[in-house]
């Protein structure tokens, strides 16, 4: 009798009534059975969210990361993160070698190739950094779909989390709208760099006019994205990134990391726009 | 007094834990780690506040409630407030399978009919609402919802079934 109540209660309370979502705590109070099976579905919700979403499996780097944007204690996140990932590094550590090992090979022969063709070597494709202009150019839409008149601003880098109620970046959105950001990434040192990104909505990245993730869903919980770039030093190579939030919180940070650089939030010095 | 390792095992140690508690008071699911996550922030925070004697789950545990009692009064959705009392109630009541191994579902996800799987994956693979879902699999919102119902409760049965078959002689 009270399966449908349960099922709308579990699925999206905010689609029952005031009087429903009343009627529902009276029946609770008074049925302990009902409640023990409102408790075992929520059970089972959260296992099969824990086996099946992508986004759910680092919770533990995540906390050192709230701590240290919490300012708890730079010595002390420092310490913690390091732990937390020690555990991950040493599942990989083989792995983390032969990339290494591959990564030093690469750098050797580039420097070869560098000092045979030094004489022939063209100035470097970018401006001095005082030149650059640091930043995306942002555009802000109103909308999931990237349509209507952008709200237009310079973004000195990609680390957002909107909450939810707030309109995000675009005042009167219902937090739903889509953003779109334009420049150059310029890679500190050359090597092949793995962009972790986590976002919640949609999310599509062009990297030198090539599509390296493309995750244009729209999702309750915040989902992470992976793509392998080859970027070169002195080479400031064209990004384009595309997001959507479709309600709720929106969130989106970039990571970049490589197999000798430990990840991190892609600085502002990386970016660069017109 | 909890030093950095001493965290980082209790972190290691009772985080499942902690995330099936917040879910298990109804807690949105899409709300459930950044909760979780507050909770272990506000624990280190306050580390030279639990006393001795208070093992670190109870504290934790503490800490959680408080939080999600918190979140759902201070949320903007009236529906969501309306939570707050649901939640006093499914806090009172133990939470199944709080140090469950996800991965102990895998058996029971492959047993499904095909339908109820692709279905499962829609939802919390995909992350779709019940609306697109309905959408793909020519189903009214309503009857994804109840059929997501029924595919836990089967899911359910069916971890019983194999827990009382391992349990048993």
């Amino acid at each position: 009798m009270n399966e449908p109540l349960i099922a709308q209660w579990l699925d999206d309370p905010s689609g029952l009534t005031d009087g429903q979502a009343r009627e529902f705590g009276r029946l609770l109070e008074s049925d302990p059975s009902l409640a023990a099976q409102l408790k075992e579905q929520l059970s089972l919700n959260h296992l099969l969210s824990l086996r099946l979403a992508v986004d759910r499996g680092n919770f533990e780097q995540q906390v050192g990361q709230r701590i240290r944007n919490a300012g708890s204690g730079a010595r002390f996140t420092r310490q913690t993160l390091e732990a937390v990932l020690r555990s991950e590094r040493r599942r990989s550590s083989w792995r983390l070698w032969i990339w290494e090992g591959a990564v030093a090979a690469v750098l050797l022969v580039g420097l070869l190739s560098l000092l045979l063709l030094r004489r022939d070597s063209t100035p470097p494709a970018v401006a001095p950094a005082a030149a650059r202009r640091t930043g995306l150019k942002a555009e802000y839409y109103k909308d999931w779909r990237l349509t209507g008149a952008p709200l237009v601003r310079i973004d000195p880098q990609l680390d957002f989390t909107w909450p939810a109620g707030t309109g995000g970046p675009v005042p009167g959105s219902a937090d739903i709208f889509s953003a779109r950001w334009t420049g150059k990434i310029l890679a500190p040192a050359p090597g092949r760099y793995t962009l972790r990104i986590r976002h919640d909505d949609g999310i599509r990245v062009w990297v030198g006019g090539k599509i390296v993730i493309d995750d244009w869903v729209g999702r309750p919980m915040v989902a992470e994205s992976r793509g392998d770039v080859a970027l070169e030093t002195g080479k400031a190579n064209d990004l384009k990134v595309e997001y959507f939030n479709g309600g709720d919180r929106g969130v989106l940070i970039f990571y970049w990391s490589t197999p000798t650089q430990p990840e991190e939030v892609i600085p502002a010095s990386a970016f660069s726009h017109d | 007094m909890t030093t950095d390792a001493d965290f980082e095992a209790i972190l290691r140690e009772t985080q499942s834990v902690i995330r099936a508690y917040i879910a298990g008071m109804g807690v949105r699911l899409d709300v459930v780690d950044d909760l979780a996550q507050e909770v272990y922030v506000e624990f280190y925070k306050g580390r030279e506040r639990r006393p001795a004697d208070v093992e670190p789950i109870r504290w934790l545990k503490g800490i959680a409630r408080v939080l999600c009692l918190k979140h759902f009064r201070e949320s903007k959705r009236r529906a969501e407030q309306h939570l707050e009392a649901v939640a006093v109630i499914l806090e009172r009541l133990p939470c199944p399978r709080e140090e469950m191994d996800p991965s102990a579902l895998d058996g029971c996800l492959e047993a499904l009919p095909g339908r109820s799987r692709e279905m499962v994956a829609l939802r919390y693979r995909e992350g779709l609402e019940s609306a697109e879902i309905g959408r793909r699999l020519d189903l009214s919102p309503e009857g994804v919802r109840i059929t997501l119902l029924r595919i836990r409760t089967v899911l359910r049965e069916c971890l019983e079934r194999r827990m009382a078959r391992e349990g048993s002689p």
